[in-house]
C-alpha cells in the first residue's frame, strides 16, 4: 500500500461529535485523487485505513459518526515530511467552544502553537461558537493541557472569593474536558471535589478518579481535598499572570483611586 | 467456493504453505478459541442513551434506531434473522465512539452465525465487497456466495482457526496484514480493507452491555459519562443502582480518561488475550 500523501489529500472533518466544550478526535480526510474518505487512524500504516465513497461519507455524517468542516483543512507543517510530501507524524483534530475559553480567561483561539498554524474553522451541524482546527498529536495535547492549566489558575482565584459552587463546578467540569496531563488530571479531580456536592464525591472517586489513580485510596484523596481546600482558603491576593483573570479584575478594582462620592451626588 | 472450502485439499497449491500451515494451526486453534467478539457503538445512538436505557443491550437489527436499512436488507437478501453484529477481535472508529468486547462464553446464551467477512458490504448496492462471481457478478450470486459461506455460530472459531492458518502469514497479520490472495473469488485479491477479511459474528438476540469482558470510550464520552453520574442523586445503600452505575460497576475502561484511539487500545487489549 503506497504512503499517504498530503498533497492528495484534505481534512474534511472530525470523528464523532462534539459532545462536550473541548476535546480532541481523528481528523477524517478525504483523498483528492478518487474522492474517497478515511477515519486517519494511523499515518504509519496506510493499509489498515478503510475509505468510504461520497455516498458513505455523506450517511456517515447524517448519522452523527462524522463530523464535516465548513471547509476543508491543509496538514499541518509539522505532520508532513518535506522531503516527499508524506505523512510522518499523526494529526489530530482539536475543537473548542467559545465559552470554555471565556471561562479560562482566554480571548480568543491561538492562530498558532509551538510554532504550528492553526486555522480554527466552524463545523457543519454545530453552532459557530464551536471550531475545530488539526495539528500534530502531541501539540494538540499540549494545547488542552494549557486550557486546563488556565481553567485551573481561574479556579484558584474564584475560590476564595466564596463563588457560588454551580460556577466553580463548571470550571471543574471544563478542566477535566481539557486536561490530559496525568498531574493535571489529578489537580482536576481534586478541585472538582472541592465544587461538588458532598454526597456525590464519592461516586465520582469510586467510578472515575479511583480508575485512573488506582493507587490512591479514598481517606488519602478525602486528605488531598481537605488540604487543597484550606491552603486555597487562605491564599493571599497575589498578582495574576493573566491580565483577564477575575482576581487581576479585581485588583484592579480595589487598587483605583476611590470615587468621589459626593461629586458623584453632586452629578 | 468460500474461502474455507475444502481447505485441506487445496493446501498443496503453491499459493499455501502446507507444512507451515499444519505447524501453526494448533496455535491457530488455541488465538480463536479466546479471541473476543467486538462491537463498536455510539453513533447513531449515543452510547449514554443505551446504557441509561432498558434492556441495556447491543440490540439486532430489529431496532431502527439503532441499525440502518442496509444492515436489514442485506439480512432479507440472505435471510438472516434480525442480529446483532460482532467483528472477530477487530475494531473501527466508523462505528461509533465505545468499543466493547465479549468473551467467547458470551456466545453459549445466544444463537447465531458467523461468516468470514462483513456481509453488508458484500450485499451493498455498492459492491464495498468485490469478489469475482460466476456467471456475473450479480446480486443472485452475491447472495449465493455469502449463504455458503455460512457458518453455524458454534463452529465459527474452527473455521477462523483455519483460515487463520491457511491465509495469513502470521497471526498478527490478521490485524496489520493480509490474507493471501488465493481464494478462488478473489476475496483475498481484489480487496484491501480488512472488513473483507474480518470474521463477522451474529447473535440473533440483543447482548447485554453489562457482560462485556472489555471496553474503552473516546475522551467525551468519558467525560459526558462523567457529568451525567454528578447529575444524579447518589442511590442510598440497599436501594439498587442505578443503569448507569450498573455499567460502571463492570469492568472498568481500559483507559480512563478516554482515548481518541480506543480501537487501537481496544485491539492491544484483546490481542494481548491470546498472547499476542
Amino acid at each position: 500500500m503506497s504512503a499517504l500523501i498530503s498533497s492528495d489529500l484534505e481534512i474534511v472533518g472530525l470523528n464523532g461529535v462534539p459532545s462536550v466544550e473541548c476535546g480532541r478526535s481523528l481528523p477524517v480526510v478525504r483523498r483528492k485523487s478518487d474522492g474517497m474518505y478515511s477515519v486517519l487512524e494511523t499515518v504509519a500504516d496506510p493499509a489498515a485505513l478503510s475509505w468510504h465513497d461520497e455516498e458513505d461519507a455523506a450517511a456517515f455524517a447524517e448519522s452523527k459518526r462524522w463530523t464535516k468542516l465548513r471547509e476543508p483543512l491543509p496538514f499541518p507543517a509539522s505532520c508532513v515530511s518535506g522531503e516527499d510530501g508524506r505523512l510522518i507524524r499523526q494529526p489530530m483534530m482539536i475543537h473548542v467552544a467559545t465559552v470554555l475559553l471565556a471561562a479560562a480567561g482566554l480571548s480568543a483561539r491561538p492562530d498558532s502553537y509551538r510554532e504550528e498554524s492553526l486555522l480554527w474553522n466552524p463545523l457543519e451541524t454545530q453552532h459557530d461558537e464551536i471550531r475545530a482546527a488539526c495539528g500534530s498529536a502531541e501539540s494538540v495535547e499540549a494545547l488542552l493541557d494549557e486550557w486546563g492549566a488556565c481553567l485551573k489558575e481561574r479556579f484558584d482565584e474564584a475560590y476564595p472569593l466564596k463563588t457560588e459552587r454551580a460556577s466553580l463546578k463548571r470550571i471543574t467540569d471544563y478542566m477535566l474536558c481539557a486536561a490530559r496531563s496525568r498531574a493535571l488530571r489529578w489537580q482536576a479531580y481534586l478541585r472538582h471535589a472541592l465544587a461538588q456536592q458532598p454526597e456525590g464525591v464519592e461516586q465520582t472517586f469510586k467510578f472515575f478518579t479511583k480508575n485512573e489513580f488506582p493507587e490512591v485510596p479514598w481517606n488519602e484523596f478525602l486528605g488531598a481535598i481537605k488540604a487543597l481546600g484550606e491552603v486555597l482558603a487562605r491564599m493571599p491576593a497575589a498578582p495574576s499572570s493573566s491580565a483577564t483573570t477575575a482576581r487581576a479584575k479585581l485588583r484592579g478594582i480595589t487598587t483605583l483611586p476611590p470615587i468621589p462620592v459626593q461629586r458623584l451626588e453632586a452629578a | 467456493m468460500p474461502v474455507f472450502t475444502n481447505l485441506d485439499n487445496r493446501l498443496s497449491d503453491a499459493a499455501f504453505d502446507a507444512a507451515d500451515y499444519h505447524r501453526r494451526l494448533p496455535g491457530c486453534q488455541s488465538l480463536a478459541q479466546h479471541i473476543a467478539l467486538v462491537h463498536v457503538s455510539g453513533r447513531e445512538r449515543s452510547f449514554d442513551t443505551t446504557v441509561a436505557n432498558p434492556p441495556h443491550e447491543i440490540p439486532t437489527s430489529s431496532d431502527h434506531g439503532y441499525y440502518t436499512d442496509l444492515t436489514r436488507r442485506a439480512e432479507n437478501l440472505m435471510g438472516i434473522p434480525p442480529s446483532a453484529y460482532f467483528y472477530a477481535g477487530r475494531a473501527h472508529p466508523d462505528f461509533g465512539c465505545v468499543a466493547l468486547a465479549f468473551s467467547a462464553a458470551c456466545e453459549g446464551a445466544h444463537d447465531g452465525s458467523a461468516s468470514p467477512f462483513d456481509t453488508g458490504g458484500l450485499v451493498h448496492p455498492r459492491r464495498l465487497v468485490r469478489v469475482r462471481l460466476n456467471p456475473t457478478d450479480g446480486e443472485v450470486e452475491r447472495v449465493e456466495y455469502a449463504l455458503n459461506s455460512q457458518i453455524p455460530l458454534n463452529r465459527w472459531r474452527d473455521f477462523f482457526a483455519r483460515v487463520l492458518a491457511a491465509y495469513f502469514p502470521a497471526d498478527i497479520d490478521y490485524w496489520y496484514g493480509k490474507p493471501r490472495p488465493c481464494d478462488p473469488e478473489g476475496l483475498y485479491e481484489l480487496n484491501t480493507d480488512w472488513q473483507s477479511w474480518t470474521f463477522e459474528i451474529r447473535f440473533y438476540e440483543g447482548q447485554s452491555i453489562h457482560e462485556r469482558a472489555a471496553w474503552c470510550a473516546d475522551e467525551p464520552t468519558m467525560e459526558l459519562l462523567r457529568r451525567l453520574l454528578d447529575a444524579q442523586e447518589p442511590t442510598p445503600p440497599g436501594d439498587p443502582p442505578t443503569p448507569l452505575e450498573r455499567f460502571l460497576q463492570g469492568p472498568s475502561a481500559l483507559e480512563p480518561a478516554g482515548t481518541p484511539r480506543f480501537c487501537e487500545r481496544m485491539e492491544h487489549w484483546i490481542r494481548e488475550q491470546v498472547n499476542l
